[in-house]
């Protein structure tokens, strides 16, 4: 018998809060400690093992020291990019690692009469053949899943592990609420008959079945993830971990596909509706009832909405509820009142709640009334586009210190050069 | 035009506004019914005559006639002819004056045409005023007189009246009826513009197997397909069972109202897993609320429609399409689809009827109350026209059916989709059955061949225009010709439908390569 780890979306340099820095990477040491301790095999990294495709060195090298370790114990990391990972034609630290021999990228394409022909890595120890398709930007792997060779893969004996960082459109979350927002593939452009599926991408810990395609499983993130939902998801209690499967007689032995729970975050989230009160009694309220919370060394959330009868949002203290969290040692205090409204501006008053999907929405709404002329600037890709520029733009062009960068500057231009596919007129 | 270089056909002869009778030449080409005719007038204007009625006329009597016959017959006269024949003996065609042609645009014909008017037929320079494309052009054929088919003139819709203003198309087996959708199809996706729903109960559209919409060039970005047995590429239809509500059951699955009260109970306390409480007995709370035998014929419907029961405690579901795990975005991402103005089928063809229906109505429900929410808000404007064909329509819309099983989404979209931009597409061999109101809520009616006199009365009695006179028309086109009658046209026109087939080879995409420049790294 032997068994093998299953992580993704770990999100190594999500985090500006310092000490969810320092959480992060002891939830890392801890989860490749239990993998050690439970005598796992070879683990596996669904993609966006970094949030960005160069993080910040300190980080990196705490990592790097983990992998070490992993590494004299003869225990491999296979892994695929996520779409954090690398972006286009950027370098990448997963290169800078694998070049080291820490890690083992595991998607060997080639073409073959057309198609794409994947080539399996073997793991040494245990036989495990394993291929995989990396998450790209946009969700355009889709591209990669549509000229697959499918057959080669399905003819392939052995356990089979099939790693792949993309949302599957048949088991799309319901958070995800429409079509447009996430480009998924449809779960007939996998190879059937895989023993496990190694999913990533999705911040959802989900299991799944469905003929011809067993146990796909999506770990979530194994700390918190990042954005609104997954702050305000782990505040509210779900348990973020990875997965350890055991195996016999080339197969997965029944119930040996078990979820490991890194409890290593306690979070506490709190709701306020202000529908038919004051801004002034708003701040009261808050501020008597979050004296009274047990804030102390937790993730919290704080959600404020409903409809103000009078004031404005902006009469909301939010930088005084973060100060008072701050000052009860509550960790990266985290406040979402984009749901709150006056009677005046209802009508402006957007259908969600997260700051990622408000912008969309904008660039939704606007991409129709410009109507650009590029085809590349038009629907979907348009958004996309835009959505990948505001990133690249919302970076500060200063160093940790504090101090602009020259370097960080150029880099953020370079990058903005890339997303716009206009590098040859620059050039020119 | 020079009298002298137009091949007329007849003459009026006598008549009056219900039907002008004309003597037909005697010619190689020959009236038919549905010919359309035209009179040259003296200011340049011209009048369109569409026939509807054929029979003999003679200078001979009748008994003179039958005497002629039996001579014939009876072999007492083998060179036995009549004088001067050609001129003695005719063809009366009856026709009706259904639009004149004027400087200043059409109109319909408020007097008889000239007395004697000398008759030709209708070419594509007459009916030019057809072709002319509308705003956002849903092709449905090209123009037929009789059976033979002005290639040349095309007939077109405005996609948005068209679609948000419903339709009805009435036909029985056999008479082009799927290749009729399918062109219509074809010519939205180059649109792009008008999301359709497709309930597809024979798996004849997406072209599985053959050539079908997904041949289209605009297929990849326009067209989407959901099947419980997809081909690679298209999507495994899978709809989580947490995202059924009560109001998709209503008017497809006939609940008592203490059947519905149950339902409401449960789907009100426990949210989204009321199935699954039901399913499992869990009545919670509610303990002695809800009579044991209630549950127990909820549990049995449930296991009809969805084929979900319970088994040692534990959930099982034998249907493909519904399952406990996954499909929690499916009715999300079809409805999103449409709104982005694509083509989505559903392949129902493996699927049980109420189960199709039940889809069907999930779908146009989440459809309808997305776009009512939408007006509300005033972002109406900015969604593409739906429009949801549904095949053998009775089965949601007839009298016996609401009646029964009480309004279900459809009847509603029938009645209120037009103010939301859904529209229905109603398909059916039994007009009969669907009551007039709805009827009379599906402007356009594309009429295929029918032999059943009743419905083909039910028919002509809900047409935009009056069509009285064409039951004998109706009752003989043939495969692949149509009549469409709309609110949007200023009379009934004829059409023929050409084979898929033929469209889809010649404009189906040349090159299967996807553009995306893939970098292997």
């Amino acid at each position: 018998m032997f068994k093998f780890a299953h992580m993704a979306d770990i999100h190594i340099g999500a985090h500006k809060d310092k000490r969810l820095i320092d959480l992060e990477i002891e939830a890392f040491n801890e989860s490749i400690d239990i993998c050690i301790k439970e005598g796992v095999k070879f683990i596996i990294i669904a993609g966006d093992f970094f949030h960005e495709p160069v993080p910040e060195l300190e980080q990196v090298k705490k990592i790097i020291k983990k992998l070490i370790e992993l590494s004299e114990l003869n225990i491999p990391v296979y892994v695929v990019y996520g779409s954090h990972d690398k972006w286009g034609s950027q370098d990448s630290i997963i290169e800078l690692l694998e070049a080291a021999k820490l890690i083992i990228k595991i998607y060997n394409p080639k073409t073959v009469d057309g198609k794409i022909r994947l080539e399996m890595h073997q793991d040494k120890e245990t036989g495990v053949k394993l291929a995989g398709i990396p998450g790209k930007r946009g969700g355009n792997e889709i591209h990669i899943f549509e000229r697959l060779d499918r057959e080669h893969l399905e003819n392939q004996d052995g356990l089979k592990i099939f790693v792949f960082h993309s949302g599957i459109e048949e088991f799309k979350p319901g958070f995800l609420k429409n079509a447009m927002d996430m480009q998924c593939i449809p779960i007939n452009l996998f190879p059937k008959g895989f023993d496990y599926y190694a999913g990533g991408h999705i911040h959802k810990r989900d299991e799944f079945n469905i003929q011809n395609y067993q146990n796909i499983i999506f770990p979530g993130p194994s700390f918190i993830g990042w954005g609104w939902k997954d702050y305000a998801d782990v505040s509210k209690g779900e348990k973020r971990g990875f997965y350890i499967v055991s195996c016999e007689n080339n197969k997965i032995i029944e119930n040996g596909i078990k979820f490991i729970e890194m409890n290593k975050i306690e979070g506490k989230f709190i709701e306020f509706d202000v529908t038919g009160n004051r801004a002034k009694q708003v701040n009261e309220e808050i501020n008597k009832k979050l004296e009274e919370e047990d804030v102390d060394n937790k993730l919290v959330t704080i959600r404020i909405f409903g409809e103000l009868l009078s004031g404005n949002k902006a009469d909301i203290g939010t930088i005084a509820i973060r100060k008072l969290l701050t000052n009860k040692n509550a960790i990266a205090p985290q406040i979402n009142d984009r749901k709150v409204t006056t009677k005046e501006l209802r009508k402006i008053r957007m259908s969600s709640e997260d700051k990622l999907e408000i912008e969309e929405e904008l660039f939704k709404e606007s991409i129709i009334n410009i109507k650009p002329e590029s085809h590349s600037l038009q629907n979907e890709k348009g958004i996309i586009m835009a959505k990948e520029l505001l990133k690249i733009l919302k970076k500060s062009p200063k160093d940790s210190s504090g101090k602009n960068s020259t370097a960080l500057q150029n880099k953020i231009t370079r990058l903005s050069i890339e997303i716009l596919g206009i590098s040859d007129i620059m050039e020119e | 035009m020079n009298n002298k270089e137009i091949d007329f056909i007849g003459q009026v002869v006598s008549g009056d506004v219900a039907g002008i009778l004309i003597r037909e030449k005697n010619v190689a080409n020959n009236i038919e019914l549905g010919d359309l005719l035209i009179i040259d007038e003296d200011d340049n204007n011209s009048v369109i005559l569409k026939v509807f009625d054929l029979s003999f006329g003679s200078q001979i009597s009748p008994s003179n006639m039958e005497l002629a016959a039996g001579l014939s017959l009876e072999g007492m006269g083998d060179e036995i002819d009549f004088y001067e024949s050609n001129l003695r003996n005719y063809t009366l065609a009856n026709a009706k004056a259904i639009i004149k042609i004027t400087k200043e645009g059409v109109k319909i014909p408020k007097v008889l045409p000239k007395f004697f008017s000398k008759i030709r037929y209708a070419t594509k320079e007459d009916l030019q005023f057809i072709s002319e494309p509308p705003e956002d052009p849903v092709y449905l054929g090209n123009i037929r007189s009789g059976s033979k088919v002005l290639d040349d003139v095309p007939v077109y819709l405005n996609g948005t009246d068209f679609f948000t203003h419903h339709v009805l198309i009435p036909a029985t087996t056999g008479r082009g009826k799927s290749n009729l959708v399918k062109t219509m199809l074809w010519s939205v996706l180059k649109l792009g513009k008008f999301g359709v729903l497709v309930l597809d109960a024979h798996d004849e559209y997406y072209g599985r197997h053959e050539l079908g919409l997904k041949d289209h060039q605009n297929a990849k970005e326009k067209l989407r397909y959901y099947s419980s047995d997809a081909p690679v590429g298209s999507n495994t239809l899978l709809i989580n069972i947490r995202t059924i509500a009560p109001e998709h059951f209503e008017g497809i699955v006939n609940f008592t109202e203490a059947q519905k009260q149950a339902i409401w109970l449960f789907s009100n306390t426990f949210r989204e897993t009321w199935i699954e409480r039901i399913v499992l007995s869990d009545v919670g709370e509610f303990e002695g609320l809800v009579h044991d035998t209630t549950l127990a014929v909820l549990q049995r419907k449930l296991r009809t429609s969805l084929g979900i029961y319970q088994k040692d405690g534990e959930i099982i579901c034998d249907n493909p399409v519904f399952s406990l795990q996954g499909g929690e975005s499916t009715l999300n991402g079809i409805t999103g689809h449409l709104q982005d103005g694509r083509i989505v089928i559903i392949d129902t063809s493996k699927l049980a009827d109420q189960t199709e229906l039940l889809i069907g109505s999930m779908i146009a429900s989440k459809v309808f109350y997305r776009y009512r929410a939408s007006k509300g808000k005033g972002q109406l404007i900015d969604n593409c026209p739906i429009s949801i064909i549904i095949e053998e329509a009775p089965r949601v819309l007839s009298n016996d059916q609401l009646q029964e099983a009480g309004e279900n989404i459809y009847s509603t979209i029938a009645r209120e989709g037009r103010k939301f931009k859904v529209g229905l597409i109603a398909i059916t061999q039994l007009t009969s059955l669907i009551p007039k109101i709805i009827l009379s809520n599906l402007n356009t009616k594309i009429i295929l061949g029918n032999e059943m006199a009743a419905e083909r009365r039910s028919i002509i009695d809900c047409a935009a225009q009056d069509l009285s006179e064409e039951d004998r028309t109706i009752g003989s086109l043939d495969k692949g010709e149509a009549i469409v009658s709309s609110v949007f046209t200023k009379f009934a026109i004829p059409i023929y439908t050409p084979l898929f087939e033929d469209i889809a080879r010649r404009e189906s995409k040349k090159d299967n390569k996807d553009d995306y420049e893939l970098k292997l790294d």
